[in-house]
């Protein structure tokens, strides 16, 4: 029994704006005694859009109304109307000063996003989107190692790196294609900031009106190549590249066995006889630095599946996951959507008897993430015992009876419909309040998650976790390594 | 529960580490020869010795006390006719039926047992965050559950004989189950509307691999409790 979802991917990044659709086959399995589960058994993407160059006002934001206007002619190409999606993601990508106004472009084209996702932009979740639309992160965990993908679009590379096809860590950095840019007789009409700031330092004279030469064009690539390296963790981190920064860096040092390209830079590696200047920009130059550089020569290096279109593939198709299929769900209002999560410790019996103090501890941290409702995460016990399970219904349920909207439980483990029913028995027979419980979805704190309607008549829920932030992530891959005593 | 490393080195340590978070099989375990080595046959035989008392063994006094249910034994003598005998493990002799009937209460939604069927283990394992689960689950539904007991030598066709004695509505046995190599403590649920000595097998409703490797007793219990609900709500179909 299947059955199938449609789902949009939306990219506005600094240089190019996209849109995919694609279709998620469900499939419901199970059989004889054991109980149903659906997976998502294909994503396939029915249908890619043109590249568009995003339409800049003239200070330089993004245009949202033009935007709005080649994404509804894409609709139309498509014949695809917004009622008929049903998940997806918008994204806002690349570089951070175009995003000053995000939150009106994201208005611009609501209506066009109908009631699917609308993800709010942050370099941590692109980098993740970028590494599943470019097959990083599956061919990381069909070969069982670490692959670090690079996106390098226009404006940022973002990094993110894989284990067993699972993200643990993800880094930003202000470089692209378009970090300089030239007219059509070479000349550099723009050269950003940080780059003019490196090459000063190393003494390579470059400014705006000067003729971009082969030469001078190699040496900015292979300057730009050598952050790269330190980005990703090939040489060690210098000042220079914590200058290139967007939010962080890798934070952790765990090897990579491959390095994975996608963005709009990584089709210029592998092209030895294209025109330099063909985009007006530093790319093709940058991706030439990343052939021949000779640090980066001795890595093995991949170009993705897809290159240019990988974050709008991560974000249209990729993004979402089914929860475990014994739920529970009363007077629960779906879809939810950007809900922040908190996550309790909750394994130990010590811990499960402290679920109240750690809320109120994070509530005392943060009170603006609390403000506007938030989902509640925990692992929880592999295989609860009653007690346990009635000690962990006992707290959540008097969280629950606390607040005015509505809490979802997220659950690592598979017990979420015990714990939905031990929360809804200890509240007043005819209580409205909604309970919401699913499981088999792992996130972490500084995650934001959407939980939209149920799928296959009510066992499970679809849910996109936009990961924000990675360290926890990272923490847990070194703990597991270190408790196992294996080097990394 | 899971297989145990071997002291073995391997190749790639980092890699038969990651294959081995995938399965709880018997993967990598070496070889001496043509033969397994001797710690990973030592294991083998043990899981097998394992299963093989899983079935063979009884479920101790001490167990059901600590259950506090009262116990009773279908027509089998012991463990080997209950094995060779299906016919005589889900019959009652006259006497336990009157016990049975004076000691539970008649005329429940549901009324759910524990059998030991091929697995002892099962019952200390599941039954003690299994069976409050339910019940809890159950009763906030205004589902009226009658008196558990246990029974041994139990074939899950007792339930065609519990069933009308009691005149429940819903017969639920919960039962160790045929053990494994990994586990021996699974245990199943078998359901059923309306439950008589005539009844089709496939009236039964089960839930199976409930441990705490497989499907957790209390999850297991909230979904069989909606299984039930839908049950007495639809009928069987």
């Amino acid at each position: 029994m299947s059955e199938c979802i449609l789902s949009a991917g939306i990219d506005i990044g600094t240089t190019t704006t996209q849109l995919i659709f694609s279709r998620l086959t469900l499939e419901k399995t199970g059989g004889f005694g054991v109980a149903p589960k659906i997976q998502v058994a294909a994503r396939e993407v029915i249908y890619k859009s043109g590249i568009y160059f995003t339409p800049l006002t003239a200070s330089g934001d993004i245009d949202g109304e033009k935007v709005a206007d080649i994404l509804a002619g894409e609709y139309r190409k498509a014949g695809m109307k917004p009622g008929m999606l049903k998940s997806g993601a918008v994204i806002i990508t690349g570089e951070s000063a175009k995003k000053r106004n995000a939150k009106e472009v994201i208005q611009a084209i609501a209506g066009l996003a109908g009631d699917f996702v609308v993800a709010a932009a942050g370099p941590d979740f692109e980098s993740l989107l970028a590494g599943k639309g470019s097959g990083a992160a599956a061919a990381s965990e069909r070969g069982k190692k670490n692959i670090l993908n690079l996106d390098i679009g226009g404006g940022t590379t973002n990094l993110c790196l894989f284990s067993d096809g699972k993200e643990i860590d993800s880094g930003c950095y202000d470089i692209g294609g378009r970090a300089v840019c030239c007219d059509g007789r070479h000349v550099i009409v723009s050269i950003s900031p940080k780059v003019e700031a490196l090459l000063k330092k190393r003494g390579i004279k470059a400014a705006v009106g000067d003729v971009l030469t082969e030469k001078l064009g190699a040496q900015i690539g292979e300057e730009l190549a050598e952050i790269l390296l330190e980005a990703a963790n090939l040489k060690e981190r210098t000042e220079d590249a914590a200058l290139f920064e967007t939010n962080h860096g890798l934070r952790t040092e765990i090897p990579a066995a491959e390095f994975w390209f996608s963005g709009g830079v990584a089709d210029c590696i592998w092209q030895k006889k294209e025109d330099p200047y063909r985009y007006g920009d530093i790319g093709v130059f940058l991706g030439r630095a990343l052939r021949k550089n000779r640090n980066w020569e001795k890595q093995k290096r991949v170009v993705g599946s897809e290159t240019v279109r990988a974050t709008v593939i991560g974000a249209g198709s990729c993004s979402l996951e089914v929860s475990g299929s014994t739920i529970y769900a009363r007077n629960a209002k779906l879809p939810v959507k950007n809900l922040p999560v908190q996550k309790l410790a909750c394994v130990t019996d010590a811990e499960i008897a402290s679920m109240d103090k750690q809320l109120a501890d994070l509530k005392m941290q943060q009170t603006e993430s609390f403000e506007k409702g938030y989902a509640i995460a925990l692992a929880g016990p592999g295989s609860p015992s009653f007690a346990q399970l009635e000690a962990m219904a006992d707290a959540l349920s008097r969280v629950i009876c606390r607040e005015k909207s509505m809490i979802p439980i997220i659950i690592e483990n598979d017990f979420a419909k015990a714990l939905g029913q031990g929360i809804k028995r200890r509240l007043p027979a005819d209580s409205q309040k909604a309970v919401l419980c699913l499981d088999q979805i792992v996130c972490d704190r500084g995650d934001f998650i959407d939980i939209g309607e149920p799928l296959g008549g009510g066992i499970a829920l679809p849910v996109i976790v936009k990961t924000l932030i990675f360290q926890e992530k990272s923490e847990k891959y070194l703990q597991g390594h270190e408790r196992t005593g294996k080097e990394i | 529960m899971k297989p145990r490393d071997y002291s073995i080195k391997y190749e790639k340590p980092e890699e038969m580490e990651r294959l081995k978070k995938n399965t709880p099989a018997r993967i990598g375990i070496g070889r001496c020869g043509p033969r397994y080595t001797t710690e990973a046959y030592l294991d083998y035989r043990g899981a097998q010795a394992r299963a093989n008392d899983a079935v063979f063994k009884e479920v101790p006094g001490s167990v059901i006390e600590s259950l506090g249910v009262f116990e009773v034994r279908t027509l089998c003598a012991d463990k080997y006719e209950m094995i060779t005998r299906p016919d005589r493990g889900r019959l009652f002799d006259e006497e336990t039926c009157q016990l049975i009937s004076s000691r539970c209460r008649h005329d429940v939604d549901v009324q759910i047992y524990f059998g030991d069927g091929l697995s002892s283990p099962a019952i200390g394992a599941n039954i003690p965050d299994l069976y409050p689960a339910l019940r809890a689950a159950l009763e906030a539904e205004n589902v009226t559950v009658g008196t558990p007991f246990f029974v041994r030598y139990c074939r899950v066709n007792t339930a065609r004989t519990i069933g009308p004695l009691l005149n429940a509505k819903l017969t639920c046995v919960l039962i160790g189950e045929r053990p494994g190599l990994i586990t021996d403590e699974s245990m199943s649920a078998y359901m059923a509307l309306n439950a008589r000595p005539e009844m089709q097998e496939s009236e039964y409703k089960v839930v199976s691999n409930i441990s705490r490797i497989g499907m957790p007793p209390v999850e297991a219990a909230a979904y069989i409790a909606e299984l039930m609900m839908d049950m007495m709500q639809k009928g069987n179909c």
